[in-house]
């Protein structure tokens, strides 16, 4: 526990600490900030859970044309607008030093390179913290595993290699998977494999009864299905560029 | 400690408010010290429900602000022991209610009740999200029929993302399922999903049903919550849901409907 009391006069109010964190960089190409403000916004609305509140920060160092010419206000109200904070500013000159803190923002004074010399680009985490990554080999995609129904207005994705779900992909959910997707319960909503356009990924499902599924962007929705392939434990794969849905045989699921 | 029991649905009109108010008498007519939060800003029938609209003079957004304190808003029943009402603001936008105004409601009133039973709004927005922010467990009210099942599998899929515990990393919030308006006969004549088909859709621990009944109406419109009133099969039925909450059990009485005696099955009636 704290060692000072607060309540006593003499003891600090506080404690001041250096610290690392990991922060989202802004690399304007730009010097028109209304622009960049509309793209920041339609991004952000790509995955707003993503970028809600997240703090930002704007570097000018890699600016060509003016980079004074940015107007940093103007800018940080565009990154408001989209739902971000904006923290401070890096990587430019005295003069726009003064204009930062007129626009309310922190200077960063050392850049602090990463080890290559560049920012990685950012792209949101996809999947649900509940998910268990399967322990690979280090080679090659990881599979993601879900134990829990995955229920109306959920989605999940595992951008890189296998979905595994263990129990039901309810009406209204959405799984999505660079490759395959096996369903060892009902599958009742949408499922959607080779997502990054993987043609030989396939969807397995113990009790097939989707609203819709799709292999590298190829989809038929539960309308188009024929009723003799619902209910049972189904395997759907491209073949010439359509889409096969054939019944596996052999697969029982005992009920929980 | 107090248990925070949030009443949710995700679909309007599916019993809510009902369940809220039969919940929180059961609770207090077994011995637990309870209060009933409505938190349907704007829209508020708690207070009709319990039979309090006229003793309202401070509400649950007025705590939050400052503007009366917990002990001038909370509503003393008159009928059974041990049970509060905090009601909502009728004329305020959900807007004015904040998560961490709640949290501090919620703090105060753990030290002095056994069980806070939140009454949430219907839909996914703010209001619906205050209400079960703080929640240890929750009812998830459900009719017997599709669209009611789809909006509660989306309201457990938020219990399990959208609370404190969730983002806190806490133990999750227990779910249970009650099934309300219930009707053994349609459920046989294959109209109405039964309760087996409810509880394998959405996998949650199963409480009981309440069935259909014309008592509840009566019981809405004098402002006594369903329990209280005599022969109410409903009233029976949130009883058993009650006990069962509270760790007894019993038997599921109104999965069937009442048996035909044998002048009623000769004249086919």
């Amino acid at each position: 526990m704290a060692s000072a009391n607060p309540r006593t006069a003499d003891a600090p109010a506080f404690e001041l600490k250096g610290t690392a964190l990991t922060l989202m960089v802004l690399h304007p190409f730009a010097t028109d900030a209304a622009r960049i403000g509309r793209e920041l916004e339609e991004r952000s609305t790509r995955a707003p859970d993503f970028f809600r509140d997240a703090p930002l920060v704007l570097d000018l160092s890699g600016m060509q044309d003016g980079p004074e010419d940015l107007d940093l206000t103007a800018l940080a109200a565009s990154v408001r607008r989209a739902g971000m904070v904006p923290v401070g500013v890096r990587g430019a000159s005295p003069r726009q030093r003064e204009l930062a803190v007129a626009a309310g923002l922190g200077w960063i004074a050392n850049p602090g390179r990463s080890r290559d010399g560049a920012d990685a680009p950012c792209e949101p985490e996809v999947c649900r913290a509940s998910h268990r990554p399967v322990a690979g080999n280090g080679r090659g995609p990881q599979a993601v595993v879900v134990t829990q129904p995955v229920r109306s207005g959920q989605r999940l994705v595992a951008p890189d290699g296998d979905l595994v779900v263990l129990s039901s992909v309810n009406p209204g959910a959405e799984v999505l998977a660079g490759r395959h997707i096996h369903v060892y319960g009902p599958l009742r909503g949408r499922a959607l494999a080779g997502a990054s356009g993987d043609t030989e990924a396939r969807i397995f499902s113990a009790q097939f009864a989707p609203e819709l599924v799709a292999i590298a962007g190829e989809y038929v929705v539960s309308d188009d299905l024929e009723p003799e392939c619902l209910g049972r434990s189904t395997m759907v794969y491209l073949e010439d560029g359509a889409l096969r849905i054939q019944p596996i045989t052999g697969l029982v699921v005992a009920p929980p | 400690m107090a248990t925070v029991v949030v009443v949710t649905s995700g679909k309007g009109g599916v019993g809510k408010t009902t369940t809220s108010a039969a919940f929180a008498v059961g609770l207090a007519m077994r011995g637990h010290r309870t209060v009933v939060i409505d938190f349907d800003v704007g829209l508020r029938n708690l207070d009709l429900i319990m039979g309090c609209e006229r003793r309202v003079v401070f509400d649950l957004l007025n705590v939050i602000h400052g503007e009366g304190s917990l002990h001038q808003a909370l509503i003393k029943d008159k009928r059974v022991e041990n049970l509060h009402i905090l009601p909502a603001s009728q004329t305020r936008d959900k807007e004015a209610l904040t998560l961490a105004g709640v949290g501090e409601v919620m703090a105060s009133l753990r030290e002095r009740f056994d069980y806070i039973v939140c009454d949430s709004p219907a839909g996914i927005e703010k209001g619906a999200i205050a209400a079960m922010y703080y929640a240890d467990e929750a009812l998830v009210v459900t009719n017997p029929e599709v669209s009611s099942v789809r909006d509660s599998d989306r309201i457990i899929g938020m219990l399990a993302s959208k609370t404190r515990r969730a983002e806190q990393g806490e133990p999750e919030v227990k779910e249970h399922l009650v099934v309300t308006r219930y009707d053994p006969t349609r459920v046989h004549q294959g109209d109405m999903l039964s309760a087996a088909d409810i509880q394998e859709i959405l996998a949650i621990p199963f409480l009981g049903v309440v069935p259909e009944s014309k008592s509840v109406l009566v019981a809405s419109n004098s402002g006594i919550p369903v329990p209280l009133v005599k022969d109410s099969d409903a009233g029976e039925a949130y009883l058993d849901v009650v006990d069962r909450f509270l760790g007894q059990e019993r038997p599921h009485r109104f999965l069937e409907g009442p048996k035909k005696g044998l002048l009623s099955r000769i004249l086919g009636i």
